[in-house]
């Protein structure tokens, strides 16, 4: 149940996203980049894989980019990792680190390794870095939603400066095609969002990507900060209802897959996935 | 180079010495240090002299405000656990916890260069949170300008525009903090032509930690090694601290750029992670930041305190480009913090921060002799005497005036002015426009645009937020909340206070009543005030009428502080803050700590409900000096609002029951704009409206309720249901209804006369926009 929570100089989420994970009964393991790549087959004791919010390296060139240069060596172990249906969660900086390495959204021209980011995140409409709550729909189930469903709207915290997806038209046609867009912002009565409804001035209001297979998330709002009740924004307005807060779905989808091809592999009586 | 300097020379010559090499030691105290070193047969080095400069400045040794500081600030009686008090205060929490609070001003650093200078401000005091082995996990900042409307000519020469300023101020301490990951949470802007050509930037900072995990900031045994870990050491930030200890002179204000520390919070950020890592498994024996005076105040203040010396290699310095001895010495580089860690735990930890790819000098050892002793290549460069550095001498003018009467101390405070029988100015003719007029006023328009520039959430810690109510619209709040352990339901509650206005025209009753605010705002939230943390800003010590202010300061935070129990637990004292354009307004900024037992019980600001009842708790009296109505009239009267700390007390004590009884749906303190902009504010967040009648007040003229500022007010929301409970735990506080919630419209009367009559909707636009218009034209501002 080890999951690898993948850090550098300026990785600051880790420990509420370790926090989350725990709390659905994982056990999060930080490591720190450098130790990753000097020794990239320790990716297969690890049965998921969490890149955290923060400014990794400061993100003073661009979002996630030194991360993703450092990662970009391992590349082959990624997708490996990817390939054995292991779940990879990129919140914030770490979706920026996923798009930076062609991960998200997946387009399946050739080798990833050549043809490097197809969307980007950039800087917000507003030019300025932003915290605040939005609303976000649910648009694909896949492991990291099913306990959220398709169509569920909730909301989550955001709070980043480079969040804006820019694309082509080609390549968006590809993601809604092949149900890629996992998270839109939403406007008031669930309607097409202006800011600060989509703080970034993100395109489509797209605010996660999710690969074709539905094990690999990126999303710019934060949801371990959506985890238990009291982190919720305006929950003083119904003190009563003391429900977790949608962020704790994500978690709990990601250990239940885990703990699925855990038993699975057991069934099949041989640790075949180790090989 | 390390030049030995003949101080043998004439009075005249001795001041020149200490203007040219920039100690900023006067003439006295530069007799002082020749006598020493007369009395030891030797002539002093450069690097000598500029330790004692270090060390003498009023920066680090406090030497004008010490001994008021100890006979009103410091040890106050209370309840509270104060475990430590050293660069930062250690409050005992619960059985196994303890938060931690530092407080610092970057205010001559900011005036120079606003980014650098507010982002290594927030460095710095994340840094004496660190040291004491605690988590930071919130920042909080007092922020003081002059208007940014202030036409270009009114600005003198040398002094930056104060938009620019602002502007700038708030990116640095967003682009630090966020970095960092630690949330900035509260805080406060103020703006008062005052703080034209000197503005200040006080920043806290909050943490947390086990108590078997708390560090001093000393060393413990001669062997132990000293450890220079982090960033680079380099020529920024030379002279920092006899730079912040001097009047800001246009020339400076222009040229001083070099004692600007530069900051890094790449840097910072992993040393944070190794630092703790570390001290978890007790490999750290004491741990210093390294500020103001550098490695020079550190290590002799670290090894002084536990009555040993050292002996240093400057060339295991890790240096940015080459330096002189003495610049390796007294250079304020940030992101370096100095450990102390014993011989045969030093492998373990070097391979800690290797871990995180931090840098990790071990710079010499600690030694019996009580004396730093610094070398070079072999070479003995100082032999610095630890007690004659850190006893600066005290200068005539920090005597308390001892004969002067007590003049506020006990004496109980007035009923104000209510029996006056006019006004000597008209009522407004139209209150629509007068209460659009204050919610759009700088000093009281929405601070939303900044607080979203500052990540508020990270840490996933912070329970109420700055912000309350919808997903869009908000009422701000009077504290934030956060929850420092995952396993318990305790919280924090903090917040930022101090009104300028108040303490211009009347410093004692000014500084009176931020206490009371302090104490309000955490009420308010539903926390009971449990530490304080000052940061005094005034002018030049040397004018007898700076000093006679900070007097009156201190006796005004003593008076209400001392009857309600709560301590100061850490603050910190920037003089100077003066320039040929005059002092700054006295500013005692303070952060209130307060304690909720359960979050599940916090109060926030929007209102809940339709049809709940309105009370005002507290008594309003006519005192409009320094009010934002006064302002806006353009008109100077009346005096400024007292505080009767043992009603304070009771409404607090109220505020806190009301919480943990879960029948207060919504609470407002009642601050800059009174009654009325509390009562817009109320209605922002929740989108719910209110109507009021005013008539309960008694015969004030009705602008004077609606808008003085008195002490000790709130509203709070009651739903019927629990009017009867709510009147039992309000007992003994002064309670009046005056209306109740619903609609969409704010709706104000006194008796049966139409006072405000405005949609929620334009009421918010104009506070939404009172301020935020200054930043909207930033784009320019990041590509510079």
């Amino acid at each position: 149940m080890d999951v690898c929570v993948l850090v550098m100089e300026g990785t600051n989420n880790e420990e509420e996203t370790s926090h989350s994970l725990a709390a659905v009964g994982l056990r999060p393991q930080t490591v720190c980049v450098g130790e990753l790549i000097a020794r990239p087959s320790m990716l297969r004791n690890y049965r998921g894989l969490v890149i955290p919010g923060g400014f990794s390296a400061g993100d003073y060139v661009r979002g996630g980019a030194i991360f993703a240069a450092y990662l970009r060596t391992i590349l082959l172990e990624l997708e490996e990792f990817i390939a054995a249906d292991r779940p990879v969660l990129g919140i914030c900086n770490g979706f920026q680190v996923l798009v930076e390495l062609g991960l998200l959204p997946e387009v399946k021209t050739g080798d990833t390794r050549t043809c490097g980011p197809k969307v980007a995140l950039t800087r917000n409409e507003s030019a300025r870095f932003e915290c605040r709550p939005v609303r976000l729909r649910c648009e694909n189930e896949n492991l990291f939603t099913r306990g959220l469903g398709a169509g569920r709207i909730a909301e989550f915290p955001s709070a980043h400066a480079e969040g804006r997806l820019i694309t082509s038209q080609a390549i968006w046609e590809g993601m809604v095609k092949t149900n890629q867009i996992a998270f839109r912002y939403v406007g008031p009565n669930s309607g097409p969002a202006g800011y600060p409804y989509n703080p970034n001035g993100s395109f489509d209001n797209i605010a996660g990507l999710v690969n074709r297979a539905g094990n690999v998330l990126g999303m710019m709002p934060h949801p371990e900060r959506a985890f238990h009740w009291y982190q919720k924004t305006g929950w003083t307005r119904n003190k009563d209802a003391r429900e977790h807060g949608p962020g704790r779905a994500i978690f709990a989808g990601m250990a239940e897959h885990i703990k699925d091809q855990a038993t699975r592999s057991l069934k099949d009586g041989a640790d075949h996935e180790e090989g | 180079m390390n030049r030995k300097i003949n101080l043998e020379v004439d009075d005249r010559r001795l001041l020149r010495i200490s203007q040219e090499m920039g100690l900023g030691l006067s003439q006295e105290e530069m007799t002082l240090v020749q006598e020493r070193f007369r009395s030891r047969r030797r002539t002093p080095t450069e690097l000598e002299l500029q330790a004692i400069g270090q060390a003498w400045s009023e920066h680090c040794s406090y030497k004008s405000s010490l001994p008021l500081l100890r006979r009103f600030i410091i040890g106050i009686p209370s309840d509270v656990e104060i475990v430590l008090s050293e660069d930062a205060a250690v409050i005992g929490l619960d059985a196994e916890y303890v938060y931690v609070v530092a407080l610092e001003s970057h205010n001559h650093p900011s005036a120079i260069e606003p980014y650098g200078g507010a982002a290594t401000g927030v460095g710095g005091v994340i840094r004496d949170v660190l040291c004491m082995g605690a988590l930071p996990i919130a920042l909080l900042d007092g922020l003081f300008f002059a208007s940014p409307t202030t036409a270009t000519e009114a600005v003198p020469p040398g002094t930056k525009a104060p938009r620019y300023l602002l502007n700038r101020v708030v990116e640095g301490i967003s682009d630090y903090g966020n970095r960092m990951g630690i949330p900035t949470c509260a805080g406060m802007i103020a703006l008062d032509p005052g703080y034209l050509t000197n503005c200040l930037v006080n920043v806290g900072c909050i943490g947390v930690a086990r108590r078997d995990d708390i560090v001093r900031s000393r060393v413990t045994r001669a062997g132990e090694i000293l450890v220079l870990t982090g960033g680079k050491t380099g020529r920024d930030g030379i002279h920092g601290v006899t730079f912040a200890s001097a009047n800001l002179a246009e020339e400076s204000r222009s040229k001083d750029r070099s004692a600007v520390q530069l900051g890094d919070p790449i840097v910072q950020e992993p040393l944070v992670h190794a630092c703790l890592q570390a001290n978890e498994r007790r490999l750290i024996a004491g741990m210093k930041d390294l500020g103001g005076g550098g490695l020079s105040c550190a290590v002799v203040e670290m090894v002084a305190a536990a009555g040993l010396g050292a002996r240093i290699d400057l060339d295991r310095v890790h240096l940015r480009e080459p330096l002189d001895p003495w610049e390796i010495w007294i250079s304020e580089s940030q992101e370096r913090m100095l450990l102390a860690i014993a011989p045969e735990d030093l492998d373990e930890a070097a391979a800690i921060f290797a871990r995180w790819r931090v840098e990790f000098h071990p710079l010499g050892a600690v030694i019996e002799e009580q004396a730093v002793l610094v070398e070079q290549a072999g070479e003995e460069l100082a032999r610095l005497e630890t007690d004659f550095l850190l006893n600066a001498p005290q200068p005539a003018w920090s005597a308390l005036s001892g004969d002067r009467a007590e003049p506020h101390t006990n004496s109980p405070p007035k009923t104000g002015g209510a029996q006056r029988v006019s006004c000597p100015f008209p009522e407004p003719a139209d209150y629509n426009r007068t209460l659009l007029d204050l919610l759009g006023a700088e000093n009281i328009a929405s601070r939303a645009f900044v607080v979203r520039r500052y990540d508020h959430e990270v840490g996933a810690r912070t329970v109420t937020k700055p912000l309350q109510g919808g997903l869009v619209s908000h009422s701000p709040a009077d504290a934030v909340i956060i929850k420092p352990r995952i396993d318990s339901p305790v919280g924090l509650a903090l917040t930022c206070d101090v009104n300028p206005r108040f303490t211009a025209r009347d410093p004692f009753w000014g500084a009176a009543s931020a206490v009371d605010e302090v104490c309000r705002n955490l009420a308010a939230a539903g926390a009971t005030a449990h530490s304080l943390a000052d940061c005094l800003c005034l002018g030049d010590p040397r004018v007898p009428q700076q000093m006679a202010s900070f007097e009156q300061i201190c006796r005004g935070l003593h008076f209400v502080a001392a009857a309600l129990g709560i301590p100061f637990v850490s603050g910190n004292v920037s003089l100077y803050n003066e320039t040929e354009s005059g002092p700054i307004p006295p500013t005692p900024t303070l952060i209130g700590v307060g304690v909720i037992k359960d979050i599940g019980d916090a109060l926030t600001v929007d209102l809940k409900g339709e049809g709940n009842l309105l009370f005002l708790i507290g008594r309003t009296e006519d005192e409009l000096a320094g009010s934002e109505y006064l302002a806006l009239l353009g008109m100077e009267e009346g005096i400024v609002p007292k505080v009767d700390p043992e009603q304070l007390g009771k409404d607090c004590a109220a505020m806190v029951e009301g919480a943990a009884n879960g029948i207060i749906a919504a609470a407002h303190d009642i601050s800059a704009g009174g009654l009325g902009v509390c009562l817009a504010e109320l209605t922002f967040g929740g989108s719910i409206g209110c109507r009021v009648d005013l008539h309960p007040l008694g015969d004030l003229r009705s602008d004077i309720k609606l808008f003085s500022e008195s002490n000790s007010r709130f509203i709070v929301e009651i739903a019927p249901r629990h009017e009867q409970e709510f009147h039992r735990i309000f007992h003994g506080c002064s309670v009046d209804l005056i209306g109740r919630t619903g609609g969409r419209r704010i709706e104000i009367h006194d008796g049966r006369r139409g006072l405000v009559d405005l949609s929620i909707d334009e009421a918010r636009a104009v506070w939404e926009h009172g301020l935020a218009k200054y930043f909207q034209e930033e784009r320019w501002m990041s590509a510079s």
